[in-house]
This record gives C-alpha cells, structure tokens and sequence, in this order.
C-alpha cells in the first residue's frame, strides 16, 4: 500500500529528526494525523518560528532569539566567570546544577582538524576578544573530557598563558555511586592526581 | 567469509558519530593498516568502550568482518598507557592531531605498516613526555616520508654525485635529492643541516629549521594541493602565544 503525497512528505521531512527511522516516522505521521492534529499544527508552528528567530548569541554564542542572550544580558551573574563549554546542552547541564553563577561561552564543538574543525570554528578569536575587553578574572574550561575536549581546553590555556587571568580546568573524577572496581583506569588515574585532603 | 582479527595492536586516529549510539573509527593498526570500523552502541551512557576509544590511547582490538568497513567486537587499553599520562601542553595535543591527520590523509589504506607503527608509538610517547616537540615531529615525518618512498637522496649530490659536504649549500631538486645551490639563492640550505636530516640529528636549531623546510616540501608534494588543518591550528597557536 503506498500513501499519499503529503504523508509520504510528512514521514520523510520526520526523519530529520536524531534516531527516527522509516518506522518510527510512519508511526509518528500516522498518530499526528489520527490523534493530535491540533498538537502538530502547534509543533509546526513552533518549528518555524524557532527556525527563523533563533540565532548565535553575539556574546556567548548559544542559540538565543535575541542578538544578546538574557544569560549573558542578566547583570546578577558574576561576569568575572567565564565557563568555556562545547555545545549549548553543556550550558544547560551545569545550569541545571544551579551552582555556578558566572556567565558561558559556548564554542559549539571541539578541536578536531581531520573533521576540518579548527580554532575559527570554535570561535576562538570571539573568545579571546570576550576576554581581553571584559572584566574576566575566571575562565572556567569545561570541555568534555575527551582527548579532543582536553586538546581544546590545553590549546585555550596556552593562548591565555601570558595574561592574569586564572585558568581552570574541571575535575575528573569517579562517579557517586561508582565503584573503584568498574572504575576505567583512566579516570581513576585523574582521580588520584586531583586527590584533595581531608 | 567474514574474518576475526584478535588482540590488534591498534590506536583510533579519529571517530565519527554515527546514528544515535554508535560511532565509526579510524583505527591504525600494526598489521592491518588503517581501518575503518563500526563500534556499535559505544556511545550508550554506560558503554566501558566510550573511554578505551580515545585517540592516542594505545590498545588491543578485536573485530570481524570482510568489507571495507568491519565490526568492533572488543577492545581494551594496552596496559603501557597509565605510565604515560597525557601532555600538558596545547602544542603538544595539536603536534600528535597533526600526525593523525597525516596518517588519515597520506597513509594507503590497507597495507601493513609496521615501521610507521613503531614510528607513531615512538613519537606519541615522546611528544607526551618532552617539552621540546620538534625533534619528535621531525623523526616521525621522516620515518613515515621513508616508509611511503619519498624520501631525496640525503647523501649524494644528484648532479655530481659527490658526497654532501657540511660547509656547502644546496637546494633540493624534484624533491628526489639535493643539488648545490648558492648561498644566497632562495631555499639554499646549508650541507650540514642535510647531513643532520639524514641522521635524525636536531640538536642544532638550525637544523631543526631546515628539517622543517625538507618536510614541509616533501609532505606537501605527497598531499597534492590538499591543506593540513592542524598545520593552521599550529600556526594560530604559535601566532596567539607570540604576539
């Protein structure tokens, strides 16, 4: 059986979404279309609004529908703090600790030159400029702690090596819960290094 | 017939994501060459395989398969690794991006690779473990130029076929050898930095820059036009430090 023109559209235009295949898509279309049609004129309202509005934030670079994003723009934050993270869903995880009240930069990726990601793309030149001009004491480098992740919060300390301003890296450790045992050797070995006293 | 490779030595030189869980990697290996494989569900919060497949992390791999892209059964970390702990230094994470790129874009799929094996492991202990960079650069790029065939003559003059002589100057020619040159002229390079070339000796600073000049010509000969992104990520790093 094949369907008509606009549901077929309507499966294939589903399955930009991450992780939706042919199946989940017809499942999808077919539960809009019997169901929800109020609830998906709402999502394609959504979807094209949020497409048009939503840009970079000129100071931090995190998606945001004004030209400065209201992190960025709230003047309660401690903009002597500076944390350096790769993707905005970076930025939401340390806000939802809610512990950390400085401001972002969010560089949208990491150093990677066989993928052809390099310091442009990553806004290095915007960050070092955030940092020269404003009244940051902090930065803050929470990149993942990947390989690629610690080679892009490395290559960001040497180029902050010369000025006063403190450079942080975040901890590595094993997790609550975890046990040494199931511990990857790596980890535990960054975990000894940053031993604290008691 | 689908083949199982077991306990590979091998290092990944570059993963992809792949669909929602998995990821692709570029895996250079001692026997195999380079090879690509699937590593399926790697990326699942609790996957052991998300931390073992980190690039410069020596390892043992398992993985079956007859096609161009094979399955990653298993794989663990060489048990040398904690010894070295990982550098400290942005030069020195962008220096071994740099030699995974120029393994990824010149290295022919495929073919055993022992010596540039033994050159890689060489130089991503040394680059962890020393400040000075350069030299370690310098020996992996030669080994690896040697191994692809590409490497002049550092001995003999192509013209006259006498030896080179310290205290002269030459230029290289056709990137097959060197011929003697003027002092003055453009890219004369004086007979003792080539002679050091040869014998892996860069000790003397100007050596090392002639070193760089001999590989930066013969690499971009084998790229054909194609640009090297770490090259820049270099050249920016050095550009910020340095005023």
């Amino acid at each position: 059986m094949s369907f008509s023109p606009s549901i077929v559209n309507l499966v294939n235009s589903l399955r930009v979404l991450p992780g939706v295949g042919q199946k989940s898509a017809q499942r999808m279309a077919l539960h809009l279309l019997e169901r929800d049609r109020s609830g998906a004129l709402a999502l394609a309202n959504s979807l094209v609004m949020a497409m048009e509005s939503v840009k970079r934030c000129q100071s931090c670079r995190t998606f945001s529908d004004t030209d400065i994003c209201p992190l960025c723009e709230n003047s309660r934050r401690d903009s002597r703090k500076l944390c350096v993270v790769e993707t905005p869903s970076d930025l939401f995880a340390v806000e939802s600790v809610g512990q950390y009240d400085g401001k972002f930069f969010v560089l949208m990726g990491h150093l990677s030159p066989i993928e052809g990601i390099g310091p442009d793309e990553i806004g290095i030149d915007q960050l070092m400029q955030r940092v020269k001009e404003g009244e940051v004491e902090e930065v803050i480098l929470a990149t993942n702690p990947t390989v690629e992740g610690e080679a892009t919060a490395h290559f960001i300390a040497d180029l902050l090596g010369s000025s006063s301003i403190l450079v942080t890296r975040l901890a590595h450790g094993i997790p609550i819960g975890g046990e040494l045992g199931y511990t990857d050797g790596g980890t535990l070995a960054h975990a000894f290094q940053g031993r604290k006293p008691l | 017939m689908s083949r199982v490779v077991a306990d590979e030595p091998g290092y990944v030189l570059h993963s992809a994501h792949y669909k929602e869980t998995s990821v692709i990697l570029s895996l250079f290996t001692l026997n195999h060459g380079v090879v690509q494989l699937i590593a399926k569900g790697a990326r699942r919060p609790k996957s052991p395989l998300k931390s073992t497949l980190q690039i410069f992390r020596p390892l043992l791999v398992n993985w079956v398969g007859s096609g161009d892209l094979k399955t990653l059964i298993g794989a663990e970390t060489a048990s040398s690794f904690y010894l070295n702990a990982l550098p400290s230094s942005g030069l020195a994470y962008c220096s071994g991006l740099y030699i995974n790129e120029l393994l990824t874009r010149l290295l022919p799929r495929g073919g055993p690779s022992e010596e540039i094996f033994s050159a890689y492991v060489t130089a991503i202990s040394e680059l962890f473990s020393t400040a000075q960079v350069e030299p370690a650069l310098r020996r992996f790029e030669m080994a690896f130029l040697r191994e692809l065939g590409a490497l002049p003559d550092f001995e003999y003059d192509l013209d006259t076929g006498a030896a080179i002589e310290p205290s002269r100057f030459y230029r290289m020619h056709h990137h097959a050898g060197f011929v003697r040159a003027d002092e003055q002229s453009r890219g004369a390079l004086p007979g003792k930095h080539i002679i050091d070339c040869c014998t892996l000796d860069f000790n003397d600073a100007g050596s090392r820059r002639s070193a760089k000049i001999i590989a930066r010509t013969l690499i971009d000969n084998q790229l054909q036009g194609r640009a090297l992104n770490s090259r820049e990520m270099i050249r920016k790093l050095m550009e910020y430090k340095h005023g």
